[in-house]
């Protein structure tokens, strides 16, 4: 019985793990319209820019390598690893995914002003667990008897369509960005209270569960019991374009070229929110909750006595609809590029602020163009990870322009040593 | 291609080629490794009290409080019930009740049965058998003095037609009497008729007759005759000993209550020809007390209390027989036989009355108030088991914190057996665990619980050698505090015995 939690809990967490790979600015295609995506102050260097079928996937973490906590066993399954536990420290960590499908962007550059345009359809989850929990797996309450330990895991998820339209304008050496994003949500899960303590007490070994847990959804999940819970991927669609959950975004950004060579840049972006209005359920729990065994007494009197259903009847969770708003996950730049004939130099940094959580990250890059190749490379380095390098092929068929680039090159083929991984690979047209 | 066509085309195969690029396949598979597991569980939380035990307790045995809390435990038989039919059942009417003359007085049930003073009728009917011998039509009015309703005698007419053959004979209908009230002396009753031609000449029936079949009271008064009614053949079980192995009680006032319920207006007296108690030894003992000899007579309501319930009870203690020591002697049961007399002294003087309502029960119990001293006692018992198999536990460290609220030293122990009783795992170390008394106040009342607390290790070796037993012997030991000097103690509602029980299981998955 207790098994077959440990391994559902387990694989709740696996889950997540097992998407993949990180996203992938467009850093390194200057003057494209994908460059625009990061920053709507970018100068784009053709009057037509089209891109297509533009995709970033990545996956990130502030916490640990799957590497670093599990292990794989003689039958070659995954498990949580006690040794390697040992010496993690203690804290509430994240993993992070982010899939961003752009269907097509358009820029037509017009000289001192430009036009952008463009649909994505985005996606991106969070998975929140603390150093308890998964310690709590590996050994069993049993190591903690007379401690108190922060189980909670937080799960978010959010898919929405994205219309935009833009427009840069040049004043002189200054060039402003500004995009109106109309939001569509498909789909959308929000732990905006999630907090578990659970305490093994001395005396005979009671189980004591303190929850403070509210979560919404739309879409995503549905609730009827601790044993009953279903969660409906349908909302991960393309569909849904022009009804329900509305929402509105902007991006702003401005971009300074100092010389020829040498420009700055700055944004913000997604700066807005969606009111989730399609079925918008919310589950609340709170208080705390105790298991304590069976009474005897109890059990002589109904027989039918189930201790699993007496667990399960413990989380006490109240239902309701009611709309509710997020914040989509929003993003702060600031960056340099320089250009010396085939070469290009640039340098990112970025703040990201999703579900909640603030990530930072600094990101070098150099292409050099050969011929109809670029060849870039890209270092990354951030709070978890300082040994990311990324590498950027560009193929030159004008004005036809291909691409493929990735961060933790050295990981991409066994991302579980990786704490961050991503890919992005697009089209674009200039001409 | 339009974008839409374009997205779906080009989207999935990136996708295809993304995915496949990676190594997935051992992050599918979760599993545990070789490794144990510490987990730590509640099992049991519960105290019994004898509040609570109380709720529990089926069949005839009841505990019982008093207001003060003090306890008592009664093995309750009821041992005979009987109705109104049992002392007057409906009175068969086998032959018509002749009415001789115009003015005539018919005994309606012989005086050897009863001698009724005052009676309702109920579902009764009857009818006439008239038989004329004149040559015309005749009109009867016939009238029962003695029968009235609502400040009326009973009157009824018929007329007798000439059918120009003689005699006529006319059956008259059925005619209800239900409700209506006869009021008589030794059972008799007057029947009056006035039989009259069309021009007014009176003239005496040829032949008359009363019939009914059968005769029902909702109420009935007078003398109602002797009774006498059985109580025997049976016994009442007491268990309290039925676990015994040695020691000694002393219970200060154990009792054998009879009690009865009485609704009839009659006078009931039991008579005791045997009560004996067995011991679990099979010595049986006689009770023996004066009321044995005497018998005892039991309440009953008076003419002016039609519908009230009489009850007596009676109790055979230590101040009138000798219970006190038979019973402590381990009582396993109490057989009897007795008779219950309703006009036993058979005064035909003695008015009394039964309803159809009425009743009257005989209930015997034994009660032993849980007062007195329990000296070195030792009770065993032996259960049959089947332990399943644990695989995938290594070892388990069960802790066990027992609670005793009841002044008295308590001890337990378990012996694992096999097939052919050899011992092969004894579950506490020593003699057992040992609970000790709790405390008592100045009134003789516990003021807090003891508590114990016990360690059980169980590794896989032992647990595989205990799963082995079918039998396991669970024997308790009880001495109450300072009951080498007879010192009695109530038992109180709130004492129980609490057991906590928690587990710490090392796991190692398959």
């Amino acid at each position: 019985m207790m098994g077959k939690w440990y391994l559902v809990l387990c694989t709740g967490l696996i889950c997540n793990m097992s998407l993949k790979a990180q996203y992938i600015p467009a850093l390194l295609r200057h003057g494209s319209v994908q460059n625009t995506l990061y920053n709507p102050a970018i100068p784009m260097k053709k009057t037509i820019n089209l891109g297509l079928a533009t995709i970033n996937t990545g996956l990130s973490t502030d916490g640990f390598a799957l590497n670093e906590l599990t292990g794989i066993n003689q039958d070659g399954a995954r498990y949580i690893d006690i040794n390697k536990i040992q010496s993690i420290k203690d804290g509430k960590y994240n993993l992070y995914f982010e899939n961003d499908i752009r269907t097509i962007d358009v820029g037509i550059n017009l000289r001192s002003f430009a036009l952008i345009a463009g649909h994505g359809f985005r996606m991106s989850a969070n998975a929140g667990y603390t150093t308890d929990l998964i310690k709590l797996l590996a050994n069993g309450n049993g190591s903690y008897i007379g401690k108190t330990l922060d189980i909670g895991p937080a799960l978010n998820a959010m898919a929405y369509n994205e219309l935009y339209i833009g427009a840069q304008t040049k004043l002189g050496s200054l060039t402003l960005g500004l995009k109106a994003k109309l939001l569509y949500g498909t789909a959308s899960l929000y732990s905006e209270v999630s907090r578990m303590l659970l305490t093994t007490k001395e005396e005979f070994y009671q189980l004591q569960f303190e929850n403070h847990y509210l979560i919404r959804s739309s879409s995503l999940l549905k609730y009827k019991s601790l044993d009953d819970i279903t969660i409906d991927y349908a909302g991960f669609t393309l569909d849904n374009l022009f009804y329900n959950n509305r929402g509105f975004a902007m991006d702003m950004g401005v971009h300074y070229q100092l010389n020829d060579r040498f420009s700055l840049n700055a944004s913000a972006l997604d700066i807005g929110r969606i009111d989730w209005d399609y079925a918008p359920r919310k589950y609340e729990t709170n208080g705390i909750f105790n298991f304590e065994g069976v009474d005897i007494i109890d059990y002589i009197q109904d027989s039918t006595l189930n201790v699993r259903d007496t667990l399960l009847q413990l989380l006490d969770v109240q239902s309701s609809l009611e709309p509710y708003s997020t914040t989509i996950n929003s993003r702060y730049t600031l960056g340099a590029d320089y250009i010396l004939d085939s070469w290009s130099f640039h340098v990112l940094y970025q703040m990201h602020r999703r579900f909640g959580y603030n990530w930072h990250q600094m990101s070098l890059g150099t292409v050099k163009k050969i011929s109809f190749l670029d060849i870039g490379l890209l270092y990354t380095i951030n709070k978890s990870d300082y040994r990311n390098l990324g590498l950027h092929i560009g193929l030159n068929l004008r004005p036809v322009h291909l691409y493929v680039s990735t961060t933790d090159v050295l990981h991409l083929l066994s991302f579980e040593n990786a704490r961050s991984a991503g890919i992005g690979f697009g089209l674009n047209v200039q001409f | 291609m339009s974008i839409f066509n374009l997205k779906k085309a080009i989207i999935p195969a990136l996708l295809i080629l993304l995915t496949g690029c990676l190594d997935t396949n051992n992050l599918e598979e979760w599993d545990w490794n070789d490794q144990e597991y510490d987990l730590a569980v509640p099992l049991v939380n519960t105290k019994v009290t004898l509040n609570k035990l109380s709720e529990l307790v089926k069949g005839n045995t009841v505990i019982k409080f008093d207001a003060d809390g003090t306890a008592t435990v009664s093995y309750n038989g009821e041992v005979l019930r009987k109705n109104s039919a049992a002392i007057f059942p409906p009175y068969p009417g086998v032959n018509p009740l002749p009415i001789a003359d115009t003015l005539s007085q018919v005994e309606i049930m012989p005086l050897t049965k009863a001698n009724i003073r005052r009676a309702i009728f109920k579902d009764t009917k009857i009818n006439f058998s008239l038989q004329s011998n004149v040559a015309e039509d005749v009109f009867i009015e016939m009238t029962i003095p003695e029968l009235t309703k609502d400040g009326q005698i009973f009157r009824k007419n018929f007329t007798v037609k000439y059918n120009n053959t003689l005699p006529v004979a006319y059956q008259t209908e059925d005619i209800s009497v239900d409700g209506w009230t006869i009021i008589t002396n030794r059972n008799l009753m007057t029947f009056s008729y006035k039989a009259v031609t069309a021009s007014g000449v009176r003239v005496k029936l040829d032949k008359a007759f009363m019939n009914y079949d059968l005769i029902k009271f909702s109420y009935l008064e007078g003398y109602l005759g002797h009774h006498e009614f059985p109580i025997d053949g049976n016994f009442i079980d007491i268990s309290l000993f039925d676990a015994w192995k040695s020691g000694t009680f002393d219970f200060e006032n154990p009792k054998i209550t009879l009690s009865v319920e009485n609704a009839f207006g009659l006078p009931v007296h039991s008579k005791v020809n045997k009560l004996e108690l067995t011991s679990i030894s099979g010595k049986t003992v006689n009770l023996e007390s004066p009321f044995v000899e005497t018998g005892i007579d039991f309440l009953y309501p008076g003419l002016d209390e039609v519908g009230k319930v009489k009850t007596t009870y009676f109790d055979f203690d230590r101040t009138n027989s000798n219970i006190r020591e038979i019973f402590n002697e381990k009582t396993k049961t109490v057989s009897y036989d007795m008779s219950a007399l309703v006009n036993t002294s058979r005064d035909t003087t003695k008015i009394g009355f039964i309803t159809d309502q009425s009743y009257f029960v005989v209930r015997v119990a034994a009660e032993i108030p849980l007062l007195g001293s329990v000296n070195q006692l030792v009770v065993s018992d032996t259960i049959e088991i089947t332990l399943p198999e644990v695989d995938n536990v290594q070892q388990a460290e069960l802790k066990a914190i027992f609670s005793n609220d009841f002044p008295a030293e308590i001890r337990a122990q378990a012996v694992f057996l096999d097939d052919s009783n050899h011992i092969l795992d004894v579950l506490f170390d020593g003699i057992g665990i040992e609970i000790p008394p709790a405390p008592l106040g100045s009134n003789n009342k516990t003021t807090q619980s003891t508590e114990k607390v016990h360690f059980l290790k169980f590794d896989k070796q032992r647990y595989e050698k205990v799963r082995k037993a079918t039998k396991m012997v669970v024997s308790g030991y009880i001495n109450t505090t300072n009951s080498e000097q007879k010192s009695s103690l109530w038992i109180y509602d709130q004492y129980g015995l609490g057991l906590k029980l928690g587990a710490r299981i090392k796991v190692k998955p398959d």
